[in-house]
């Protein structure tokens, strides 16, 4: 029975040891062969993030256009930013895309491409903070992230510096107060801003620091791709074509929620002038009766939607340059812009003049009126008599001229009367709507030459309404007043501990497909555990056999004296260590299968454990029994094989389960070699939603779980092995 | 140096053997002729280096001299096969060392099967019939942990004998036993001497020693201090440690 279980067992080992390094290779040689590996740091919107499980930011968006152009597939992987320069030298990949300042010092190591960005440092903190100048500063504690040209910046203001390897947990420190603040990439500031309007804000007072150059880093010898991307780089330049990438991301904000610019297609760009109640903001968030509509009605075509804050007077340039944008809180007027065209919602809205409280205006004739710009009621005052007609661009400044009698009246449509009212409550007069109910008809505003999306939006519109959702949302709105405090139809503040953690989770594993990133890294985990432990138990075995029989007869001298200097080498260094030294030392030129060599690394090690807890339990097997083999003519190793090792490993069962259990977990560090296993997907979700708790408690769980399922099938092994004798 | 003779009257010569642990010089100059079905008892004092013999006759410990020759081969060069040779010798040992992981069957066939000796089903039909002789049959497919003392020695004696060996050392083989077992073990050993099997056997059984012995040595100081038929042994000591010894096991 052992000897049937222990054959099963080595022959699982084997096959796996062979098969599953066999399985990943024939991933990798399709990568390595056509593929251009390149490797970036994907928490620095706007230039590199994760949208959702896509790569995306400015860095990406040139080289996919680069890659176009040349005809040469690109692949993306992550790694550490302090690590992608080592990695470009060494050729663990093809070269290196994460906002690389170029300077002389790097200069000295690899070559850079011409410059894609300017950029300046900024400082970054909580917002309301009093910060004029740098010397607010000083002697601070800055937080800022390994390598970069902000921490180098910082190390000249402050000693005390919190350097991490990547920025969420910069951002995390000052969200938690640990850091004062911090020194970063202008842009990449205001993308943290943009994901955090409420919380933090940019300080620019770093006068002295200098402008600095993006640019991609390849390794010194690889100058024929070198070449060939730098020359792509330039034409792309010269034809605007990086112009247009950067400006898709400043359009949007340089929002890390900003999908691909050549993924936009999927998204639904929604201009929003953030000021009546059909587009707002209610604690950070969209909200308002278009937002709404357009979020069914994006839905509904199965596109994501995206927000962009944007000026009524910008709709229509922004909406020629980028066709896929639609500008919405839009009133459909009879003459329509040059290259636009309106797209009705089927909302429609009544024309009410408002007042000062106590007063009111009965005829309009000879009276001074104030309406908003691009409203029906510029339209509806022709012919009305009025001594002066005044447009506004801002609805509340049309309500501070009103209030100091610069003028008599408001004309606006009924809707905004009424948001207006609620907000400045007992100092407005509403008359009774002065037009028909449909008399505004309110709709979107597209480009002419966006035909298919406007047929598309239209057709999902006809089918929102239909549902009965409009009315609904509408419904949502008029219940209180438009006062544009309430937080959009689709989204309810969460209350409590249980539904803002529900809301995390969902955020965290589910909008951005995190869950996603946590199976490729469980995927990864389970890998390297798995074939680390064939390779360990193999060595480990292998290792105190010889050690045993060296010890036993004196032969083997050599090879014994090998396993003890292995041994003693795994067994006094730190796993992280070494497996940096078989990376970047040993197996520096071997193909880019960082999973195998990071299953060879913990191999490696497990195996030095495995061979003393193996010799352990070769000690504990009484030494008659070897003397009983010997004297049967057996030889040693016939002894050791059929004797003294199925003995052992019965009685170091236990100890080899454990160190199965400390190899699945001591693979959590395998994420500094540019891996993604469990922990950094972790990271990878942290560095989305900069939230740390959810993250790290569900690997945790995770790694609990796998951890109680191999305790379960040791234990159950054992009760098996027990019951044989 | 003595030199290798082969003298074909002798199954195993023993020439000058001698072996210390460190400075603790157990045997001294040991020379010993044994003759095909011959069955020697070894006798002497606790630490008389009684079992170091066997067990060097074994190569279980490594000589500090001297030479074994068994048919004519010196079996302690370095350059003879002593895995061979082991397996022409058959060992029991005081504790049994049956080896607890696999059942009595397994216990008996392994050693001839792994050697190529005999094929898998011969080496099972050997066992079987082996085992019947020692009236043990309906524990071939037990593990060792399930028998007795007594029936666990008699195991150890058909796993050796299944090997067919020319020559048998018993270590001490009812040392470890209740008293109540000791007969049927040193029944079947007195059966084997019978068949004609030689043997060498280290023993504190003084009355079984006298009946089953063609001779007795007693052993001290490192050296053979007597040898002798067991009726002159036993009954005409000459030696005087000898004398003393028996006089406290008699």
């Amino acid at each position: 029975m052992m000897k049937k279980t222990l054959a099963v067992f080595m022959v699982a080992v084997f096959l796996l040891t062979i098969a599953v390094p066999l399985a990943s290779n024939t991933e990798d040689t399709d990568a390595a062969g056509n593929t251009i590996i390149i490797e970036s740091s994907p928490d620095f919107a706007p230039y590199d993030y994760y949208y959702g499980t896509e790569f995306a930011g400015i860095d990406m968006d040139i080289l996919r256009a680069i890659s176009n152009d040349i005809g040469k597939k690109i692949e993306f992987r992550p790694n550490d930013f302090g690590s992608i320069l080592t990695s470009v030298t060494q050729h663990k990949c093809d070269m290196g895309a994460s906002g690389f300042t170029i300077t002389e010092e790097r200069k000295e190591s690899v070559l850079f491409t011409d410059d894609y960005a300017l950029i300046r440092q900024v400082v970054v903190a909580k917002a309301g903070l009093d910060i004029k100048t740098i010397d607010d500063i000083r002697g601070k504690t800055i937080a800022a992230q390994n390598g970069t040209s902000g921490a180098d910046y910082a190390e000249g203001v402050t000693s005390n510096l919190r350097l991490h390897s990547g920025y969420a947990q910069v951002v995390l420190d000052i969200l938690n107060g640990v850091a004062f603040c911090e020194v970063v990439d202008d842009a990449v500031g205001m993308a943290q801003v943009s994901a955090y309007p409420d919380q933090l804000a940019i300080y620019d007072v770093l006068t002295d620091a200098e402008d600095e150059h993006y640019g991609f880093i390849f390794a010194k010898d690889n100058v024929a791709l070198y070449n060939e991307f730098n020359e792509s780089l330039k034409r792309l330049k010269a034809d605007g074509t990086v112009g247009k990438i950067v400006q898709y991301y400043v359009d949007n904000n340089y929002s890390p929620n900003t999908p691909s610019y050549f993924n936009q297609v999927k998204t639904l760009f929604v201009l929003t002038p953030e000021d009546s109640p059909y587009t707002y903001k209610a604690q950070g968030r969209n909200a308002g009766i278009d937002v709404d509509i357009l979020s069914a009605v994006a839905k509904e075509m199965d596109y994501r939607i995206s927000f962009i804050p944007s000026k009524r007077v910008d709709f229509v340039d922004k909406i020629t340059f980028t066709p896929s944008y639609i500008g919405a809180d839009v009133t459909i007027s009879s003459d329509v812009p040059e290259g636009t065209m309106f797209v009705p919602s089927g909302v429609t809205d009544s024309l009410t003049v408002v007042t000062r409280s106590g007063t009111s205006v009965d005829d309009l004739a000879g009276k001074n009126v104030a309406v908003l710009s691009f409203s029906a009621a510029s339209e509806y005052m022709v012919g009305k008599g009025a001594s002066e007609v005044r447009e506004y661009v801002l609805a509340t400044d049309a309500v501070t001229d009103l209030l100091n009698e610069t003028r008599d009246c408001i004309v606006v449509d009924t809707t905004m009367a009424k948001s207006l009212s609620a907000r400045y409550p007992g100092m407005l007069s509403m008359s009774e709507p002065v037009t028909a109910d449909d008399y505004v008809k309110r709709g979107y505003m597209l480009s002419a030459d966006a035909g298919d999306l406007a047929d598309a939006v239209s057709a999902a519109l006809t089918k929102v309404k239909d549902s009965g959702e409009v009315k609904n949302i509408l419904d949502y709105y008029a219940g209180d007043s438009f006062d544009m405090t309430q937080s959009s139809y689709y989204y309810s503040e969460p209350n409590g501990f249980f539904e803002k953690l529900y809301d995390k989770f969902m955020k965290d594993f589910i909008d951005n497909d995190g869950y996603k990133h946590i199976l490729t890294g469980l995927g990864n985990t389970v890998k390297i555990t798995l074939i680390a432990l064939c390779i360990g138990t193999v060595i480990g075995i292998l290792a105190a056999a010889i050690m045993s029989i060296h010890a036993e007869t004196g032969k083997l001298l050599i090879p014994h004296m090998i396993c003890r200097f292995y041994v003693t080498i795994i067994r006094g260094t730190p796993v992280l260590v070494q497996l940096l030294i078989i990376y970047y030392v040993i197996l520096v030129d071997f193909a880019s299968n960082a999973i195998l060599i990071a299953a060879i690394a913990f191999g490696l090690n497990s195996g030095a454990y495995v061979s003393e807890i193996v010799r352990s339990g070769i000690n504990s097997v009484p030494k008659g029994q070897m003397e009983a083999a010997r004297s049967l003519g057996l030889s040693t190793r016939q002894s050791m094989t059929s004797v003294v090792i199925p003995q052992a490993i019965r009685n170091i069962l236990p100890a080899l389960g454990n160190e199965g259990i400390s190899l699945l977990k001591e693979t959590s560090v395998a994420g500094y070699i540019a891996i993604v296993d469990l922990t950094k997907a972790a990271d990878i979700i942290r560095m989305n939603t900069y939230d740390a708790l959810l993250p790290l408690l569900v690997i945790a769980v995770i790694y609990l779980a796998m951890v109680l399922v191999l305790q379960f099938l040791i234990k159950k092994l054992e009760r098996r092995l027990n019951s044989a004798y | 140096m003595p030199t290798e003779t082969n003298n074909p009257e002798y199954l195993i010569e023993i020439k000058n053997l001698k072996k210390s642990f460190g400075d603790n010089e157990v045997l001294k100059d040991i020379n010993l002729n044994v003759r095909k079905g011959e069955v020697i008892s070894v006798i002497g004092p606790s630490g008389c280096g009684k079992s170091t013999f066997i067990r060097l006759i074994m190569m279980l410990e490594k000589a500090t001299g001297g030479a074994i020759v068994l048919d004519g081969e010196n079996i302690l060069d370095p350059k003879s096969d002593q895995n061979k040779a082991r397996a022409r010798i058959g060992m029991v040992f005081q504790s049994f060392n049956l080896f607890p992981h696999m059942t009595v069957k397994q216990n008996i066939t392994l050693a001839p099967v792994k050697l190529g000796l005999m094929s898998k089903e011969d080496a099972d039909r050997k066992a079987m019939e082996l085992l019947q002789r020692i009236g043990l049959a309906d524990k071939a497919d037990q593990h060792p942990a399930r028998l007795s003392g007594g029936q666990q020695q008699r195991v150890a004696i058909v796993r050796a004998l299944a090997m067919n060996p020319e020559i048998m050392l018993f270590d001490e083989p009812t040392s470890a036993l209740d008293p109540e077992m000791v007969g049927e073990v040193l029944g079947l050993i007195k059966d084997l001497a019978e068949s004609g099997m030689t043997m060498i056997i280290v023993t504190h059984e003084m009355g079984f020693a006298r009946d089953v012995s063609d001779r007795v040595l007693f052993f001290n100081g490192g050296y053979i201090a007597e040898a002798n038929t067991p009726e002159e042994l036993f009954g005409n000591p000459q030696d005087a440690r000898l004398k003393e010894f028996l006089s406290k096991v008699l």
